[in-house]
């Protein structure tokens, strides 16, 4: 190895080791067989650094919580629910924006606006056509049933800039809504990494999180270079007849 | 509780106390088996993140084994074997590894569960075997959590030394684990 490859080598490594050391998740995309080992005996060492570890009593109680109801809670990630063959409900950006009708849009991830309710949009010269973007599965917040309400954001689709996001709450869940053409799409406003209100920064056009700098697109995804963070989710939004937007909250 | 707490199960045939189904509720003995898996995952991927992330995929591959009423010997054994996998699962989607490969790969394969202090002698074993300055830079680095920088101030090196010397004290660390 090139005394420069090792430089580099040595450089990635660390990243990996201070990330793990920091007790966030490990991110490897090693070359060859000695990174892999190098990594892997890194997570051992970094393993053993707190003598027994124990679970924190807040993840216990989860557990708990899990191992009672016999079902994903709303907390679980992605990654565990798939792994544990649970599935989640998974929308496609191309395929939930594609034909909702006003009045039966439970269920997608974009609302049309309602029927004659509003003038016709005209869509702003160079807007990016969600239905181009390439599809790509993104996680839904779904509250449990017994929870789940729509919430009356009060917000009029009319009023809802193209391309440009408004907050709203619904309860336990927060939300950007983002208007493209004749939808409005909401998704999460807590950053996937930690869990931070992200801040939209109209001058730069994304959505920042205060806690680590990271930023998303208006359309919630991650424009970290590297190792990209999942996608904002989706929340679920209509539109009503009165044109006031709701979204799936509690 | 009677089944003993995580590490100190396992430690000889004679330790492991079987009690029938009924001792505890299952939920109370899973929680108490799951501590034992969250160490095993923990001793093997370093980082609270994603140690809570397998801890729960295993949890939730249990949910229909405690609903079937298994014995604590049957659940101990099937988180155990689901946690294997799951750390199989995971590094393999790191490494863009097939999983088969994983499963009898030294860092990931293992009888049964590790007892306490098992992991930390394990480490103290590979690092003894290390050179001098290997050794140190990577008790300062990983056990008493030095920066790089002050690890770099301790050894008195540069920054840009002390990372290329942790990665060759890691692949000389990684070369002893899988030898010996």
């Amino acid at each position: 190895m090139g005394e420069r490859d090792e430089e580099r080598t040595a450089e990635r490594l660390d990243r990996i080791v201070s990330e793990v050391l920091a007790g966030r998740r490990l991110k490897a995309m090693p070359s060859d067989a000695a990174d892999r080992d190098a990594i892997q005996v890194a997570a051992r060492l970094a393993g053993v650094r707190d003598g027994y570890p124990r679970m924190t009593s807040a993840f216990r109680r989860r557990l708990g919580r899990v191992l009672e109801d016999g079902e994903a809670p709303g907390w679980l990630n992605r990654r565990a629910a798939l792994a544990a063959g649970l599935g989640l409900a998974a929308g496609a950006v191309g395929g939930a924006v594609a034909g909702p009708v006003a009045g039966k849009l439970e269920g997608m991830m974009a609302a049309s606006r309602p029927p004659a309710a509003t003038p016709a949009p005209v869509p702003s010269a160079g807007t990016p056509d969600p239905t181009a973007r390439p599809v790509s599965s993104r996680e839904v917040i779904e509250p449990r049933a017994e929870l789940a309400r729509w919430t009356n954001t009060g917000i009029r689709f009319a009023d809802l800039v193209e391309g440009v996001p408004r907050r709203v709450t619904a309860g336990a869940v927060g939300a950007f809504l983002v208007r493209r053409g004749d939808q409005v799409v909401a998704m999460s406003s807590v950053c996937t990494h930690l869990p931070c209100e992200l801040v939209w920064q109209a001058d730069r056009k994304l959505l920042n999180c205060p806690c680590h700098n990271l930023a998303y697109d208006v359309d919630g995804q991650s424009m970290r270079e590297g190792y990209p963070l999942p996608a904002l989710p989706f929340v679920k939004v209509r539109v009503r007849n009165d044109g006031r937007v709701e979204v799936l909250g509690t | 509780m009677e089944h003993g707490r995580p590490g100190q199960l396992g430690r000889g045939p004679g330790e492991v106390v079987e009690l029938p189904a009924s001792a505890a509720p299952p939920v109370d003995v899973a929680l108490e088996e799951l501590e034992f898996v969250y160490a095993y995952i923990f001793a093997r991927v370093g980082n609270r993140a994603d140690a809570e992330d397998l801890t729960q995929q295993v949890a939730l591959k249990a949910i229909p084994r405690l609903r079937e009423g298994s014995s604590h010997g049957a659940i101990r054994s099937y988180l155990f074997a689901t946690a294997r996998s799951a750390l199989a699962s995971f590094w393999s989607a790191r490494f863009g590894l097939p999983e088969e490969e994983l499963r009898e790969d030294i860092w990931v394969a293992s009888e049964r569960p590790e007892p306490a202090g098992e992991s930390v002698e394990r480490v103290e074993r590979i690092l003894s075997q290390l050179p001098a300055n290997y050794r140190k830079l990577l008790e300062l680095r990983f056990l008493r959590g030095y920066s790089l920088k002050e690890v770099a101030a301790e050894l008195g090196t540069t920054l840009g030394g002390i990372k290329v010397m942790q990665l060759r004290a890691l692949r000389a660390a990684a070369r002893v684990a899988v030898d010996g």
